[in-house]
């Protein structure tokens, strides 16, 4: 995409579409419950765990790379929670962890916004009002940098847990993860 | 036929609606200082909101049609305090956060109004300057009329430019702003450089104010490649594309000069600070109010008066704004919000009237 800002120069660059994400995660979803769009849809709206989790999953995994293209201090994305343990519901959030060496308030702005936009697209997806406005979010991520890992302080303990571990399916040398659970 | 969806994106991207971007600041602000859903739901949407179709009857028999919205933010009560925006970019999303942005404005000045923002999508050419007095007549009839108010409200420029260079006041007021900037963020350089994505038509007004030995205002076609220490952002909007691209170290950021989430990322990581439109605008507030008074003569104070008492709201509400963010080692922006939105919650509308009452000492009567 280009952009011709005049004074602040012409350049190109990734962008954030949720509607693109949206189809990614459907068509991952419907790869993995072996249907088709129109059923995977249907399964969603019927509540079905499975198809909730693989749809999160998918689309944590797009998120992730948004996320990660943003910035050259995180050195990891990790999902965990009912996305991988496949009890998703339809109200679900999604819960990742992010890794990175400097936290900048900046990003839980970002993050607030992105929440606010998947939460539109999902209740359109879904016709139904899953989240309202009062909802605290369709996506809960938590920073971590180091100093929290080597401590075990907060999530960071989740992070290096023997019994939790959470999936790790982003890393910044642009070699992501393959989408499996 | 369009879902709902499909006909806000063909207005502007979601990520680019200026609504959506303050909805999500103060969903933020709101989380990060643990204030109640329910307050920042009433704080957020507007208290009345009216989209009408205004048909003007010209001199020559013809009618024109015209269409338009109408947005009131809460506030003390028969007290209106607005004005009707002329634009041809006018649409709902855009009123909405332009009257957003003047309710938490008024409310981190402590200035107690209820807000009426009236806009129409209007080209100038499309009505004669007597169809247009019409339309101002009709607009106080009908919308008024319906938003329970009678008060006489105040046209205001588009605010295209409107916004960083208006009236004398105001730009007098800007340059304080810019003053002090130097003064708290680079205490100890002698000069700094300024440039604005409008080059030296707006500079022009603004910066003729500063001493030049204390600042250098350079060019808009070089202001791009140098690198400058404050840069006045007003009509551009910077995303991820280009946030990485500005050489500055201060952004000053106009109303119509929008800065996306992705972008605030990235000029937090390059420590570039942003000084949010809810301060930089905060003079064509202030220019507002003392019309307000004046035209409803409840303010006798002369010129110098209000234009020295003006400068005051703007030196408390920068050192506010500034000492809020060190304390509490949070940026500018995110300090001058959280800031707002504490006065809107904490303050009731006595005390608001208090210090309205204090501030004009004695000259206002309610």
């Amino acid at each position: 995409m280009l952009i011709n800002d005049g004074l602040l120069g012409t350049t190109t660059g990734l962008h954030f579409d949720c509607e693109v994400t949206f189809a990614g995660a459907i068509d991952f979803c419907t790869e993995k419950i072996n249907r088709d769009r129109e059923e995977a849809i249907q399964l969603l709206r019927q509540e079905d765990s499975s198809a909730h989790s693989y749809f999160r999953y998918g689309l944590a995994h797009q998120i992730s790379r948004y996320i990660g293209s943003l910035s050259n201090n995180f050195k990891g994305i990790y999902i965990h929670g009912s996305s991988v343990e496949n009890s998703s519901g339809p109200a679900s959030d999604i819960d990742l962890i992010i890794l990175t060496t400097k936290k900048v308030e900046e990003l839980e702005l970002l993050l607030t916004t992105l929440s606010g936009e998947l939460e539109f697209y999902y209740n359109q997806l879904l016709g139904t009002k899953f989240f309202g406005d009062d909802y605290t979010g369709f996506l809960d991520v938590q920073l971590v940098d180091e100093s929290d890992i080597k401590s075990r302080r907060g999530y960071g303990a989740v992070l290096t847990s023997v019994h939790y571990a959470p999936i790790k399916i982003w890393e910044p040398d642009n070699s992501d993860k393959n989408l499996s659970t | 036929m369009k879902t709902k969806g499909e006909r806000k994106k063909s207005v502007l991207p979601r990520d680019e609606n200026p609504y959506r971007i303050l909805q999500s600041q103060l969903k933020y602000i709101c989380r990060k200082n643990q204030i109640d859903e329910y307050q920042r739901q009433v704080l957020e949407k507007p208290y009345r909101e009216l989209s009408c179709v205004l048909p003007i009857k010209g001199l020559n028999g013809g009618t024109k049609v015209l269409s338009g919205h109408a947005i009131v933010h809460r506030g003390p009560k028969k007290r209106i305090l607005g004005g009707i925006i002329f634009d041809p970019g006018v649409y709902l999303d855009w009123l909405k956060a332009k009257a957003l942005g003047v309710h938490l404005q008024a409310r981190l000045l402590r200035i107690p109004f209820e807000f009426l923002l009236v806009g129409i999508k209007y080209r100038e050419d499309f009505l004669s300057s007597f169809e247009q007095l019409k339309l101002e007549d009709s607009l106080q009839e009908s919308i008024f009329s319906c938003l329970g108010s009678h008060n006489k409200l105040l046209r205001v420029k588009p605010f295209r430019t409107g916004d960083i260079s208006g009236s004398y006041l105001s730009t007098k007021c800007l340059a304080k702003l810019i003053e002090l900037i130097k003064a708290y963020k680079y205490p100890n350089k002698e000069r700094i450089r300024i440039t604005s994505d409008l080059g030296n038509d707006l500079t022009n007004g603004i910066l003729k104010q500063l001493p030049e030995d204390k600042f250098a205002v350079l060019p808009t076609k070089n202001g791009y490649s140098q690198l400058v220490d404050v840069f006045i952002l007003t009509e551009k909007k910077v995303s991820m594309l280009n946030a990485r691209r500005i050489r500055t170290h201060t952004i000053i950021e106009g109303r119509n000069g929008i800065i996306t989430p992705e972008a605030q990322l990235i000029l937090a990581e390059r420590e570039i600070e942003i000084i949010p439109d809810i301060v930089v605008s905060a003079p064509n507030l202030i220019q507002f109010y003392t019309e307000w008074l004046t035209h409803n003569s409840y303010c006798h104070l002369g010129r110098k008066e209000i234009q020295r008492k003006s400068l005051q709201l703007v030196t408390d509400l920068f050192r506010d704004v500034w000492s809020y963010s060190r304390e509490n080692s949070i940026s500018i922006k995110t300090s001058a919000y959280s800031l707002a939105v504490h006065r809107s919650i904490q303050t009731t509308d006595t005390q608001l009237k208090e210090v309205d009452k204090n501030f004009w000492s004695g000259s206002y009567a309610d």
